[in-house]
């Protein structure tokens, strides 16, 4: 190497059989898998040295640019623009007409009392709302059951659109029933839907409605607003239960025939992965894995024709190759807690995310930061946000796949009641490593039909010109 | 093609002025004059010093237009036509690079002249027009270009300036007085990069060592929080290149306003080369294509000058802009009917059968 140069940090991993060497920002390529022991012995053939240049690993005296478009870049990928709410989530009740087997604890029976928004909290709301909203922001409604209190959405969004133009509200709705009071806040042209759909009727019956009939109308109702306001008022969601992890294709296939274009592979809800030994965990993870490969296989044969995508692997696929920042909130680093988004529970309390709030309500340990009545704790947040920076982890910073990945310090919570965790033992990190390992192998191997998916979902969209320098 | 530069006769001589014409303008500078036009069309305008008139070769609009005159030549310049929205200066003609297609091919002149003279020119630019500064480069004359703009910064503030510079010739000094300006004026930078290897980019310019300065530059000029426009011309030499260059310019230089990549204009040395520098997109998009969605997908602003609609896949003809400056730009027989003309930024004055692009359809 020459004299008259800097050598910046960078990280490496053996993908298939090359070396990926990755950047501090994530600017990759790959080296034959013997390049560190020739990189330290001055051997590295004009090729090697001219594809370090380019990923600014080596940079000459004469390119102080590339050491400024590295700062300029680490910047831009750890800072957070401003302390202002861009998503807030409601919860105006948590009473629900359901009783789905996989939520045990984010719901109250139908009849039960005090499980509403107060006069109180609305009130107070206005002065949150005012102080921590910001123009553009999404609200999103969840539950319980939030159609049960029309009345208090028509409150909050009136509330909201006193101080903020520009606005766009969610409403997660099990769909069982679309009353007139729905149908009215339907008509708003900024706010969609979100509901569950595990799978066919069957499927539906079995997981979730335990009733035939009530399935037959979930999916009426599903139809009715698609037919009624096109695909783009109403977005929906699968838990994968257990039953269902050896045929993904058929639900995949499910949404489909609804004429979605793009499904999330949640993983089986982690509840039950709670205080589970390791062994069981990778059991689990090796089933989770063998479903979502079957999966995205059929993606793939799926997209021969159409498009489709897998909304998870989708972001990834984004958030690496174009828009960096993915604004995931259980997947950036630092985490920033409650600079752009947090959750208001049907009590007023203030959770930094909803599985904060799920696990506070178990009781396992109180996440709350802040409240309606004092706003939010800034000395609560700041602790959190200490603990959830992965570029000081011992076993992230060596991470090759540190530049792309976040960390989820309320998921090491929930699985291992603490987060001091060796990282690679997690769920969080196992899951990640096996999906940038996914993404990485295809690059690594120029897999042109695969990356031709990755290309049409970065675009989303087929009618592209298949510009594969991209992920280069 | 409208003629700017017509002969002309004048009642004496001496050294070049800025004159504006008007018949409606009612000013108490002295640097406007009404004009009287007779029957065959000549113009005659009563200087200071004497008078001077010129016959338009067609028949055009002159209220309120800013003359360069030049009574020992013979000559007057139309520099601000008052109806058109993009006039140019050129600051000098000499350049420390050698672009291949050059549209304006340097030679060594004298320009000491042109400063003060382009000066009361620029204060007689109707209101919040848009002035591009062109040459040769204008920062070969940093200090007199850097008191040009300070003082419009003071005196016409409203108008727009749109410098075409390879910046070369920044230093870290002329920041804090370049952030000054910027505060005050508002001006575009439009800087040209070829290719994202510098050794393309630097065959490209015929300047050994220029594509490293170009981009410490850029990020000097950019913590002047300068405006930038990068500007890329396509030719058979840098096309390939486009994807990466894209990418290269997500990565590196996304703090730039937009990216404007430029189908060829065939004058000057660009006429000379034809035969190594034309590229017909029209026939091969494909790296246009690819550079426009890389660009589009990781957040880079992208234009596309000069490219005719017809000659772009459909869903590109979005980023197409109206680029050709009116004086120079005409359109095709076949261009009669269609349906985008108006939206369509044509041909150059000067393109024709051997700068020609094979597939021209209306739409
Ligand atoms: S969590 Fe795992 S995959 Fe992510 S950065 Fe840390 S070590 Fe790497
Ligand atoms: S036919 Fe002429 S006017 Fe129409 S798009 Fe082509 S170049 Fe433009």
């Amino acid at each position: 190497m020459n004299k008259n140069s800097t050598l910046t940090p960078f990280r490496f991993r053996n993908v298939s059989d090359k070396l990926l060497l990755t950047n501090e920002i994530g600017k990759f390529s790959f080296y034959s898998d013997d390049l560190m022991s020739r990189f330290y012995d001055d051997e590295l053939s004009s090729g090697e040295i001219d594809s370090l240049k380019q990923q600014s690993i080596i940079v000459e005296d004469s390119e102080q640019w590339k050491l400024l478009s590295l700062l300029r870049n680490t910047r831009n990928a750890t800072k957070s623009d401003s302390e202002k709410l861009s998503y807030l989530m409601v919860i105006p009740t948590l009473r629900c007409d359901l009783s789905c087997s996989y939520c045990q604890v984010s719901r109250a029976p139908i009849n039960a009392k005090g499980f509403d928004w107060s006069e109180d909290n609305l009130e107070m709301f206005d002065g949150f709302i005012k102080s921590n909203g910001s123009n553009g922001m999404k609200i999103e409604f969840q539950g319980g059951e939030p159609t049960l209190r029309i009345d208090l959405l028509e409150r909050i969004i009136e509330i909201s659109e006193s101080y903020f133009t520009d606005l766009e509200f969610v409403i997660c709705t099990n769909l069982v029933t679309i009353s007139d009071d729905l149908r009215k806040l339907l008509e708003k042209s900024n706010l969609v839907i979100s509901t569950s759909i595990d799978g066919p009727e069957s499927t539906m019956t079995a997981n979730r409605t335990e009733d035939t009939s009530v399935s037959k109308a979930v999916i009426e109702n599903v139809k009715w607003v698609i037919d009624n306001y096109g695909h783009s008022k109403l977005s929906a969601l699968p838990t994968i239960a257990t039953d269902q992890i050896d045929h993904p294709e058929k639900v995949i296939d499910y949404y489909r025939s609804l004429g979605f274009r793009s499904i999330f592979l949640r993983p089986v809800n982690y509840q039950g992965f709670a205080r589970k030994s390791y062994k069981e965990l990778s059991q689990q993870i090796e089933s989770w894995q063998k479903f979502w490969l079957q999966a995205m296989n059929h993606i793939l044969k799926i997209s021969k024709d159409d498009y489709f995508e897998e909304f998870y692997l989708g972001t990834l696929v984004r958030s690496i190759f174009a828009d960096r920042a993915s604004g995931f909130v259980d997947y950036a680093s630092p985490a920033n807690y409650a600079s752009h988004y947090c959750v208001i529970d049907h009590d007023g309390t203030i959770f930094p995310t909803d599985e904060s709030r799920m696990l506070s309500r178990t009781r396992q340990i109180d996440l709350s930061i802040g409240n309606l009545e004092k706003g939010l704790d800034r000395e609560i947040i700041s602790r959190l946000n200490f603990n959830a920076i992965h570029h000081t982890n011992e076993d992230c910073l060596h991470c090759a796949y540190l530049p792309y990945c976040g960390i989820d310090i309320i998921d090491d919570l929930s699985r291992y009641e603490r987060f001091d965790i060796s990282k690679t033992t997690s769920w969080h990190c196992q899951k990640h490593i096996f999906l940038f390992d996914f993404i990485f192998e295809k690059v690594a191997n120029w897999d042109v039909e695969w990356l031709k998916l990755f290309n049409s979902w970065i675009h989303r969209s087929q009618n592209t010109s298949d510009a594969l320098q991209i992920f280069k | 093609m409208i003629n700017l530069k017509l002969k002309a006769n004048f009642s004496w001589s001496g050294p070049p002025f800025v004159a504006r014409i008007s018949n409606t303008i009612s000013t108490n500078d002295d640097l406007t004059f009404p004009f009287k036009k007779d029957e065959l069309g000549n113009i005659s305008v009563h200087y200071k010093s004497g008078i001077f008139s010129f016959l338009p070769p067609q028949a055009d609009d002159f209220e309120g237009d800013v003359l360069l005159c030049d009574p020992k030549s013979s000559k007057i310049q139309r520099i601000f036509r008052a109806n058109s929205n993009y006039n140019s200066l050129l600051m000098t003609e000499r350049c420390d690079q050698m672009c291949v297609m050059c549209s304006q091919p340097p030679r060594k002149t004298n320009d000491a002249w042109r400063f003060p003279i382009y000066e009361q020119a620029l204060t007689l630019a109707s209101q919040g027009a848009t002035i591009c500064l062109s040459g040769g480069e204008p920062t070969l004359y940093k200090a007199e270009l850097f008191t040009l703009l300070e003082n419009l910064s003071s005196s016409r503030p409203d108008l727009k300036i749109h410098i075409l510079s390879n910046c070369q010739h920044l230093t870290p000094e002329d920041i804090p007085r370049l952030q000054k300006i910027h505060e005050s004026l508002d001006v575009l930078w439009g800087i040209p990069i070829y290719a994202s290897k510098s050794e393309i980019h630097e065959d490209i310019v015929d300047k050994h060592g220029s594509f490293n300065i170009l981009m410490n530059n850029l990020y000097l000029l950019a913590s002047s929080k300068a405006n930038i426009e990068l500007r890329t011309v396509v030719m058979a030499t840098n096309s390939l290149e486009l994807p990466d260059l894209s990418k290269f310019i997500s990565d590196h230089l996304d703090f730039a306003n937009y990216w404007a990549i430029m189908a060829l204009e065939p004058v000057g040395f660009a006429k000379a080369n034809l035969g190594n520098l034309l590229y017909d997109h029209s026939i091969a998009p494909q790296p246009i294509h690819k550079a426009i969605d890389i660009a589009v997908a990781r957040g880079v602003d992208v234009r596309l000058f000069n490219f005719p609609l017809c000659t772009v896949g459909p869903q590109y003809r979005k980023y197409c802009k109206q680029s050709i400056s009116d004086w120079k730009r005409k359109y095709l027989d076949i261009c009669g009917k269609c349906t985008v003309k108006e939206e369509c930024t044509g041909f150059f004055e000067w393109y024709d059968e051997r700068s020609k692009w094979e597939r021209i359809s209306q739409l």
